[in-house]
Protein backbone atom coordinates (compact mmCIF):
# COMPACT_ATOMS: atom_id res chain seq x y z
CA UNK A 1 0.00 0.00 0.00
CA UNK A 2 1.30 3.65 -1.11
CA UNK A 3 0.80 7.00 0.72
CA UNK A 4 -1.95 7.37 -1.97
CA UNK A 5 -4.03 4.31 -1.52
CA UNK A 6 -3.74 4.60 2.44
CA UNK A 7 -4.97 8.48 2.31
CA UNK A 8 -8.01 7.44 -0.25
CA UNK A 9 -8.74 4.58 2.24
CA UNK A 10 -8.64 7.07 5.46
CA UNK A 11 -10.80 9.39 3.91
CA UNK A 12 -13.48 6.40 2.95
CA UNK A 13 -13.54 5.53 6.68
CA UNK A 14 -13.58 9.09 7.64
CA UNK A 15 -16.87 9.76 5.51
CA UNK A 16 -19.08 9.81 8.42
CA UNK A 17 -17.71 13.23 9.56
CA UNK A 18 -18.88 16.58 8.71
CA UNK A 19 -16.34 17.67 5.57
CA UNK A 20 -14.94 20.54 7.10
CA UNK A 21 -13.38 18.35 10.10
CA UNK A 22 -12.73 15.26 7.55
CA UNK A 23 -10.76 17.39 5.13
CA UNK A 24 -8.57 19.15 8.64
CA UNK A 25 -7.69 15.38 9.43
CA UNK A 26 -6.80 14.62 5.61
CA UNK A 27 -4.54 17.64 5.93
CA UNK A 28 -3.04 16.50 9.42
CA UNK A 29 -2.32 13.56 7.58
CA UNK A 30 -1.11 14.14 4.10
CA UNK A 31 1.37 16.67 6.23
CA UNK A 32 2.55 13.57 8.75
CA UNK A 33 3.86 11.94 5.74
CA UNK A 34 5.58 14.70 3.80
CA UNK A 35 7.24 15.66 7.12
CA UNK A 36 7.94 11.87 7.56
CA UNK A 37 9.82 11.99 3.80
CA UNK A 38 11.56 14.95 4.76
CA UNK A 39 12.92 13.22 7.76
CA UNK A 40 14.06 10.28 5.49
CA UNK A 41 11.48 7.79 6.25
CA UNK A 42 9.91 5.73 3.52
CA UNK A 43 6.07 5.40 3.54
CA UNK A 44 6.32 2.05 3.89
CA UNK A 45 7.77 2.59 7.65
CA UNK A 46 5.21 5.54 8.03
CA UNK A 47 2.18 3.43 6.97
CA UNK A 48 3.14 0.52 9.47
CA UNK A 49 3.65 3.10 12.27
CA UNK A 50 0.41 4.63 11.78
CA UNK A 51 -1.38 0.92 11.23
CA UNK A 52 -4.50 0.42 9.27
CA UNK A 53 -6.41 2.98 7.89
CA UNK A 54 -9.61 1.28 9.41
CA UNK A 55 -8.23 1.29 12.66
CA UNK A 56 -6.87 5.14 12.25
CA UNK A 57 -9.81 6.28 10.99
CA UNK A 58 -12.10 4.85 14.26
CA UNK A 59 -9.74 6.13 16.95
CA UNK A 60 -10.01 9.54 14.44
CA UNK A 61 -13.79 8.84 15.22
CA UNK A 62 -13.94 8.19 18.75
CA UNK A 63 -11.46 10.99 19.94
CA UNK A 64 -13.71 13.25 17.75
CA UNK A 65 -17.27 11.95 19.57
CA UNK A 66 -15.37 12.47 22.56
CA UNK A 67 -14.36 16.22 21.88
CA UNK A 68 -17.90 16.82 20.81
CA UNK A 69 -19.37 15.24 24.01
CA UNK A 70 -16.85 17.10 25.94
CA UNK A 71 -18.28 20.29 24.44
CA UNK A 72 -21.92 19.44 24.96
CA UNK A 73 -22.52 16.61 27.11
CA UNK A 74 -25.92 15.26 26.97
CA UNK A 75 -26.82 11.25 27.26
CA UNK A 76 -26.83 11.21 22.92
CA UNK A 77 -23.37 12.46 22.57
CA UNK A 78 -22.07 10.31 25.58
CA UNK A 79 -22.97 7.30 24.29
CA UNK A 80 -22.03 8.10 21.04
CA UNK A 81 -18.48 8.73 22.08
CA UNK A 82 -19.08 5.34 24.65
CA UNK A 83 -19.90 3.30 21.18
CA UNK A 84 -17.02 5.27 19.47
CA UNK A 85 -14.64 4.15 22.27
CA UNK A 86 -15.41 0.70 21.83
CA UNK A 87 -15.39 -0.04 18.58
CA UNK A 88 -12.11 0.21 19.39
CA UNK A 89 -11.13 -3.33 20.79
CA UNK A 90 -13.22 -6.56 21.98
CA UNK A 91 -11.56 -5.16 25.42
CA UNK A 92 -13.53 -2.21 25.19
CA UNK A 93 -16.82 -4.05 25.33
CA UNK A 94 -15.82 -4.88 29.38
CA UNK A 95 -14.51 -2.01 30.82
CA UNK A 96 -16.48 0.50 28.89
CA UNK A 97 -19.43 -0.28 28.03
CA UNK A 98 -20.67 -2.79 30.81
CA UNK A 99 -19.85 -0.71 33.31
CA UNK A 100 -21.39 1.92 30.95
CA UNK A 101 -24.64 0.42 30.76
CA UNK A 102 -25.06 -0.93 34.22
CA UNK A 103 -24.54 2.91 35.65
CA UNK A 104 -27.24 3.91 33.17
CA UNK A 105 -29.37 1.48 34.90
CA UNK A 106 -28.62 2.53 38.00
CA UNK A 107 -29.37 6.25 36.97
CA UNK A 108 -32.74 5.06 35.27
CA UNK A 109 -33.41 3.40 38.51
CA UNK A 110 -33.08 6.64 41.01
CA UNK A 111 -34.96 8.82 37.94
CA UNK A 112 -37.46 5.85 38.02
CA UNK A 113 -38.05 6.06 41.98
CA UNK A 114 -38.29 10.38 41.78
CA UNK A 115 -40.62 9.89 39.17
CA UNK A 116 -42.98 7.41 41.68
CA UNK A 117 -42.30 9.91 44.40
CA UNK A 118 -43.83 12.71 42.51
CA UNK A 119 -46.98 11.33 40.93
CA UNK A 120 -47.82 9.42 44.56
CA UNK A 121 -50.61 11.57 44.72
CA UNK A 122 -51.93 10.07 41.76
CA UNK A 123 -50.91 6.88 42.99
CA UNK A 124 -52.30 7.00 46.37
CA UNK A 125 -56.24 8.00 44.71
CA UNK A 126 -55.84 5.51 42.62
CA UNK A 127 -55.29 3.01 45.67
CA UNK A 128 -57.89 4.71 47.36
CA UNK A 129 -60.43 6.61 46.22
CA UNK A 130 -61.91 7.53 49.73
CA UNK A 131 -61.21 10.71 49.68
CA UNK A 132 -60.86 10.13 53.81
CA UNK A 133 -58.32 7.71 53.72
CA UNK A 134 -56.60 10.08 51.21
CA UNK A 135 -56.67 13.16 54.26
CA UNK A 136 -55.09 10.87 56.53
CA UNK A 137 -52.23 10.33 54.03
CA UNK A 138 -52.28 13.76 52.39
CA UNK A 139 -49.03 14.73 54.03
CA UNK A 140 -47.10 11.69 53.92
CA UNK A 141 -47.56 12.20 49.70
CA UNK A 142 -46.66 15.92 50.13
CA UNK A 143 -43.11 14.66 51.52
CA UNK A 144 -43.35 11.72 49.01
CA UNK A 145 -43.26 14.54 46.73
CA UNK A 146 -40.52 17.27 48.24
CA UNK A 147 -38.13 14.05 48.28
CA UNK A 148 -39.24 13.07 44.47
CA UNK A 149 -38.32 16.67 43.21
CA UNK A 150 -35.29 16.98 45.34
CA UNK A 151 -34.17 13.21 43.98
CA UNK A 152 -34.72 14.46 40.56
CA UNK A 153 -32.25 17.69 41.13
CA UNK A 154 -30.05 16.11 42.69
CA UNK A 155 -29.77 13.24 40.07
CA UNK A 156 -29.67 16.04 37.49
CA UNK A 157 -26.89 17.30 39.09
CA UNK A 158 -25.28 13.94 39.32
CA UNK A 159 -25.69 13.44 36.05
CA UNK A 160 -23.84 15.73 34.50
CA UNK A 161 -20.98 15.08 37.27
CA UNK A 162 -21.67 11.62 35.60
CA UNK A 163 -21.49 12.67 32.07
CA UNK A 164 -18.06 15.03 32.75
CA UNK A 165 -16.18 11.52 34.51
CA UNK A 166 -17.58 9.05 31.31
CA UNK A 167 -16.01 11.88 29.07
CA UNK A 168 -12.65 11.53 31.19
CA UNK A 169 -12.91 8.05 31.45
CA UNK A 170 -12.75 8.08 27.57
CA UNK A 171 -9.82 9.92 27.48
CA UNK A 172 -8.39 7.81 29.88
CA UNK A 173 -9.06 4.60 27.96
CA UNK A 174 -8.56 6.44 24.25
CA UNK A 175 -4.78 7.59 25.74
CA UNK A 176 -4.08 3.96 27.00
CA UNK A 177 -5.14 2.40 23.74
CA UNK A 178 -2.76 4.85 22.04
CA UNK A 179 0.38 3.79 23.93
CA UNK A 180 -0.60 0.04 23.16
CA UNK B 1 -29.93 27.06 37.87
CA UNK B 2 -32.19 29.56 39.15
CA UNK B 3 -35.41 26.85 38.14
CA UNK B 4 -33.72 24.06 39.72
CA UNK B 5 -32.83 26.31 43.08
CA UNK B 6 -36.41 27.68 43.37
CA UNK B 7 -37.79 23.90 42.60
CA UNK B 8 -35.07 22.74 45.75
CA UNK B 9 -37.09 25.35 47.92
CA UNK B 10 -40.22 24.40 46.99
CA UNK B 11 -39.47 20.78 47.74
CA UNK B 12 -37.64 21.58 50.83
CA UNK B 13 -40.78 23.74 51.84
CA UNK B 14 -42.97 20.12 51.12
CA UNK B 15 -40.41 18.50 53.29
CA UNK B 16 -41.04 20.30 56.48
CA UNK B 17 -44.58 21.09 56.04
CA UNK B 18 -45.42 17.25 55.80
CA UNK B 19 -43.09 16.47 58.31
CA UNK B 20 -45.15 19.12 60.89
CA UNK B 21 -48.56 17.28 59.40
CA UNK B 22 -47.16 13.97 59.96
CA UNK B 23 -46.47 14.53 63.49
CA UNK B 24 -49.81 16.45 64.06
CA UNK B 25 -51.48 13.19 62.46
CA UNK B 26 -49.73 10.79 64.71
CA UNK B 27 -50.57 12.49 67.79
CA UNK B 28 -54.26 12.41 66.31
CA UNK B 29 -53.85 8.44 65.75
CA UNK B 30 -54.65 8.84 61.85
CA UNK B 31 -50.95 9.02 60.07
CA UNK B 32 -50.15 6.58 58.13
CA UNK B 33 -46.91 5.36 60.38
CA UNK B 34 -49.57 4.69 62.92
CA UNK B 35 -49.54 0.89 63.90
CA UNK B 36 -51.97 -1.62 65.35
CA UNK B 37 -52.42 -4.58 66.29
CA UNK B 38 -54.45 -7.51 64.90
CA UNK B 39 -55.68 -10.56 65.79
CA UNK B 40 -58.15 -12.75 64.29
CA UNK B 41 -59.26 -16.18 65.52
CA UNK B 42 -60.81 -18.91 64.22
CA UNK B 43 -61.57 -22.56 64.80
CA UNK B 44 -62.88 -25.45 62.63
CA UNK B 45 -64.12 -28.79 63.70
CA UNK B 46 -61.57 -31.42 61.63
CA UNK B 47 -64.13 -34.67 62.36
CA UNK B 48 -64.50 -34.92 59.06
CA UNK B 49 -61.69 -33.48 57.61
CA UNK B 50 -58.74 -35.08 56.20
CA UNK B 51 -56.70 -32.70 54.55
CA UNK B 52 -55.41 -29.35 55.15
CA UNK B 53 -55.03 -26.63 52.48
CA UNK B 54 -53.10 -23.31 53.96
CA UNK B 55 -53.21 -20.20 51.48
CA UNK B 56 -50.86 -17.06 52.44
CA UNK B 57 -49.02 -14.52 51.11
CA UNK B 58 -46.62 -12.89 52.86
CA UNK B 59 -45.86 -13.23 56.70
CA UNK B 60 -44.77 -16.20 58.55
CA UNK B 61 -47.07 -19.72 58.75
CA UNK B 62 -46.71 -21.65 61.63
CA UNK B 63 -48.29 -25.07 61.91
CA UNK B 64 -48.27 -26.72 65.18
CA UNK B 65 -49.72 -29.21 67.35
CA UNK B 66 -52.74 -28.19 69.58
CA UNK B 67 -54.92 -30.41 72.06
CA UNK B 68 -58.87 -31.70 71.37
CA UNK B 69 -60.25 -31.97 67.99
CA UNK B 70 -60.47 -28.62 66.54
CA UNK B 71 -58.04 -27.09 63.93
CA UNK B 72 -57.31 -22.78 65.42
CA UNK B 73 -55.95 -20.45 62.75
CA UNK B 74 -54.52 -17.46 64.74
CA UNK B 75 -53.51 -14.43 62.35
CA UNK B 76 -51.76 -11.70 64.07
CA UNK B 77 -49.53 -9.29 64.31
CA UNK B 78 -49.27 -5.54 63.40
CA UNK B 79 -50.11 -3.70 60.22
CA UNK B 80 -50.44 0.00 59.82
CA UNK B 81 -54.08 1.44 60.68
CA UNK B 82 -55.89 2.08 57.94
CA UNK B 83 -55.15 -1.58 56.41
CA UNK B 84 -56.77 -3.04 59.86
CA UNK B 85 -59.68 -3.89 58.62
CA UNK B 86 -58.57 -5.12 55.33
CA UNK B 87 -57.43 -8.33 56.24
CA UNK B 88 -59.49 -11.57 56.41
CA UNK B 89 -58.84 -15.09 57.92
CA UNK B 90 -61.17 -17.70 56.02
CA UNK B 91 -61.34 -20.86 57.46
CA UNK B 92 -63.70 -23.87 55.98
CA UNK B 93 -64.12 -27.55 55.19
CA UNK B 94 -64.57 -28.36 51.38
CA UNK B 95 -65.50 -31.52 49.99
CA UNK B 96 -63.79 -32.95 53.78
CA UNK B 97 -60.54 -30.27 53.45
CA UNK B 98 -59.83 -27.42 55.34
CA UNK B 99 -59.20 -24.38 53.68
CA UNK B 100 -57.50 -21.82 55.73
CA UNK B 101 -56.72 -18.33 53.54
CA UNK B 102 -55.67 -15.03 54.10
CA UNK B 103 -57.27 -12.51 51.66
CA UNK B 104 -57.05 -8.48 51.45
CA UNK B 105 -59.65 -6.70 50.36
CA UNK B 106 -57.21 -4.06 48.49
CA UNK B 107 -56.16 -5.40 45.29
CA UNK B 108 -53.43 -2.91 44.38
CA UNK B 109 -51.77 -1.95 47.53
CA UNK B 110 -48.59 0.85 46.93
CA UNK B 111 -48.04 2.15 49.95
CA UNK B 112 -48.05 0.08 52.79
CA UNK B 113 -45.68 1.31 55.46
CA UNK B 114 -45.29 -1.42 58.00
CA UNK B 115 -47.06 -5.34 58.34
CA UNK B 116 -45.98 -7.93 59.87
CA UNK B 117 -48.36 -11.01 60.45
CA UNK B 118 -48.37 -14.41 61.27
CA UNK B 119 -50.62 -17.01 60.94
CA UNK B 120 -50.18 -19.81 63.38
CA UNK B 121 -52.10 -23.16 62.81
CA UNK B 122 -52.95 -25.51 65.25
CA UNK B 123 -53.34 -29.34 64.26
CA UNK B 124 -54.76 -31.95 66.95
CA UNK B 125 -52.87 -34.57 67.43
CA UNK B 126 -55.58 -36.64 65.50
CA UNK B 127 -53.06 -37.71 62.11
CA UNK B 128 -54.64 -36.06 59.15
CA UNK B 129 -53.58 -37.41 55.65
CA UNK B 130 -52.67 -33.90 53.77
CA UNK B 131 -51.30 -30.66 54.75
CA UNK B 132 -50.92 -28.30 51.94
CA UNK B 133 -49.18 -25.04 52.30
CA UNK B 134 -48.99 -22.62 49.36
CA UNK B 135 -47.48 -18.65 49.78
CA UNK B 136 -45.54 -16.38 47.80
CA UNK B 137 -42.91 -14.64 50.11
CA UNK B 138 -44.58 -16.36 53.54
CA UNK B 139 -41.86 -18.21 55.69
CA UNK B 140 -43.45 -21.81 56.29
CA UNK B 141 -42.26 -23.27 59.46
CA UNK B 142 -44.05 -26.97 60.78
CA UNK B 143 -43.10 -28.35 63.96
CA UNK B 144 -44.16 -31.05 65.85
CA UNK B 145 -47.89 -32.27 64.20
CA UNK B 146 -48.32 -35.76 62.53
CA UNK B 147 -49.75 -35.64 58.92
CA UNK B 148 -49.21 -37.91 56.12
CA UNK B 149 -48.56 -36.26 53.32
CA UNK B 150 -46.98 -32.74 53.14
CA UNK B 151 -47.44 -30.36 50.55
CA UNK B 152 -45.07 -27.35 51.06
CA UNK B 153 -44.35 -24.19 48.42
CA UNK B 154 -43.29 -20.96 48.54
CA UNK B 155 -41.50 -18.71 46.43
CA UNK B 156 -39.31 -16.38 48.32
CA UNK B 157 -39.97 -17.87 51.72
CA UNK B 158 -38.25 -19.98 53.58
CA UNK B 159 -39.44 -23.72 54.68
CA UNK B 160 -38.61 -25.28 57.87
CA UNK B 161 -40.28 -28.71 58.81
CA UNK B 162 -39.64 -30.37 61.90
CA UNK B 163 -41.63 -33.37 62.78
CA UNK B 164 -41.44 -37.37 62.94
CA UNK B 165 -41.93 -38.83 59.52
CA UNK B 166 -43.84 -38.14 56.38
CA UNK B 167 -44.37 -38.01 52.51
CA UNK B 168 -42.62 -35.07 51.41
CA UNK B 169 -43.41 -33.11 48.05
CA UNK B 170 -41.51 -29.46 48.70
CA UNK B 171 -41.31 -26.49 46.20
CA UNK B 172 -39.33 -23.02 46.79
CA UNK B 173 -38.14 -20.78 44.73
CA UNK B 174 -34.92 -18.74 46.61
CA UNK B 175 -36.08 -20.11 49.91
CA UNK B 176 -34.14 -22.51 52.07
CA UNK B 177 -35.93 -25.53 52.55
CA UNK B 178 -34.56 -27.39 56.29
CA UNK B 179 -35.93 -30.82 57.13
CA UNK B 180 -35.35 -32.45 60.90
CA UNK B 181 -36.98 -35.53 61.08
CA UNK B 182 -37.08 -38.55 63.31
CA UNK B 183 -36.92 -40.71 60.25
CA UNK B 184 -36.54 -40.94 56.30
CA UNK B 185 -39.52 -43.79 56.04
CA UNK B 186 -41.62 -42.43 52.99
CA UNK B 187 -39.78 -40.62 49.72
CA UNK B 188 -38.92 -37.23 50.14
CA UNK B 189 -39.29 -34.72 47.30
CA UNK B 190 -37.98 -30.98 47.26
CA UNK B 191 -37.12 -28.66 44.58
CA UNK B 192 -35.43 -25.26 44.34
CA UNK B 193 -34.25 -23.11 42.18
CA UNK B 194 -31.95 -20.58 44.58
CA UNK B 195 -32.68 -22.07 47.85
CA UNK B 196 -30.17 -24.45 50.05
CA UNK B 197 -32.11 -27.35 50.72
CA UNK B 198 -30.80 -29.67 53.92
CA UNK B 199 -32.25 -33.04 55.23
CA UNK B 200 -31.71 -34.27 59.06
CA UNK B 201 -32.48 -37.48 60.31
CA UNK B 202 -31.88 -39.34 64.00
CA UNK B 203 -32.02 -42.29 62.96
CA UNK B 204 -29.87 -43.58 60.25
CA UNK B 205 -31.61 -44.88 57.24
CA UNK B 206 -31.28 -48.10 56.97
CA UNK B 207 -32.09 -48.50 53.05
CA UNK B 208 -32.76 -44.92 50.81
CA UNK B 209 -31.80 -44.19 47.44
CA UNK B 210 -31.07 -40.48 46.35
CA UNK B 211 -31.65 -38.42 43.32
CA UNK B 212 -29.62 -35.28 44.19
CA UNK B 213 -28.67 -32.71 41.43
CA UNK B 214 -27.10 -29.46 41.94
CA UNK B 215 -26.17 -27.77 38.86
CA UNK B 216 -23.58 -25.32 40.70
CA UNK B 217 -24.42 -25.95 44.10
CA UNK B 218 -21.95 -28.54 46.35
CA UNK B 219 -23.74 -32.21 47.25
CA UNK B 220 -23.35 -33.22 51.10
CA UNK B 221 -24.16 -36.11 52.17
CA UNK B 222 -22.76 -37.49 55.84
CA UNK B 223 -24.69 -40.62 56.27
CA UNK B 224 -22.75 -44.03 57.10
CA UNK B 225 -22.70 -46.62 54.47
CA UNK B 226 -24.14 -43.73 51.71
CA UNK B 227 -22.50 -44.73 48.66
CA UNK B 228 -23.06 -43.99 44.74
CA UNK B 229 -26.15 -42.35 45.71
CA UNK B 230 -28.00 -45.26 47.77
CA UNK B 231 -27.49 -47.13 51.53
CA UNK B 232 -28.57 -50.55 51.57
CA UNK B 233 -31.40 -52.09 49.04
CA UNK B 234 -34.00 -49.99 48.85
CA UNK B 235 -35.58 -47.98 50.32
CA UNK B 236 -37.51 -44.51 49.87
CA UNK B 237 -36.68 -42.45 47.05
CA UNK B 238 -35.14 -39.02 48.12
CA UNK B 239 -35.31 -36.71 45.65
CA UNK B 240 -33.50 -32.96 46.17
CA UNK B 241 -32.80 -31.07 43.13
CA UNK B 242 -31.49 -27.50 43.20
CA UNK B 243 -30.10 -25.32 40.13
CA UNK B 244 -27.87 -22.77 42.69
CA UNK B 245 -28.51 -24.08 46.31
CA UNK B 246 -26.14 -26.14 47.71
CA UNK B 247 -27.88 -29.66 49.47
CA UNK B 248 -26.73 -31.61 52.43
CA UNK B 249 -28.16 -34.64 54.07
CA UNK B 250 -27.15 -36.13 57.16
CA UNK B 251 -27.97 -37.61 60.68
CA UNK B 252 -29.51 -34.96 62.81
CA UNK B 253 -26.92 -33.97 66.39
Amino acid sequence: MNKDLYLSELYKYLKRLPPDERDEIMTDYAEHFEQAELNGRSEKEVIQRLGSPRLVAREVLAQTQIKKAGKSPSLSSVTRAVMATVSLGLFNLIVVLLPFVASLLLFVGVYGVAFFLIISPILLFIQNPLVSIFINEFFLMVGCVGIGLMLVIGSMKMTSVYYKFVIRYLRYNLSLIGRI
Amino acid sequence: MRNSRNILRFAFVLIIVAIIGNVAMYLMGNSAFNIAELKIKKSINVEQATGISILADSGTVNIVPVKGDEIQATLQGETTKKWIKDYHLNVKEVKGEINIEITQDSRLRLFDLYTNLQLTVGIPAAKMSQLQVKTDTANIKVDSVHVTEYRLSSDTGDIDVNVTDGLFDIKSDTGDVALALEQIKYEISVVTDTGDISIEAVQEPEALRTKLEADSGKINVTFPHYKDGYIGIGGPMVKLISDTGDINMGNKK
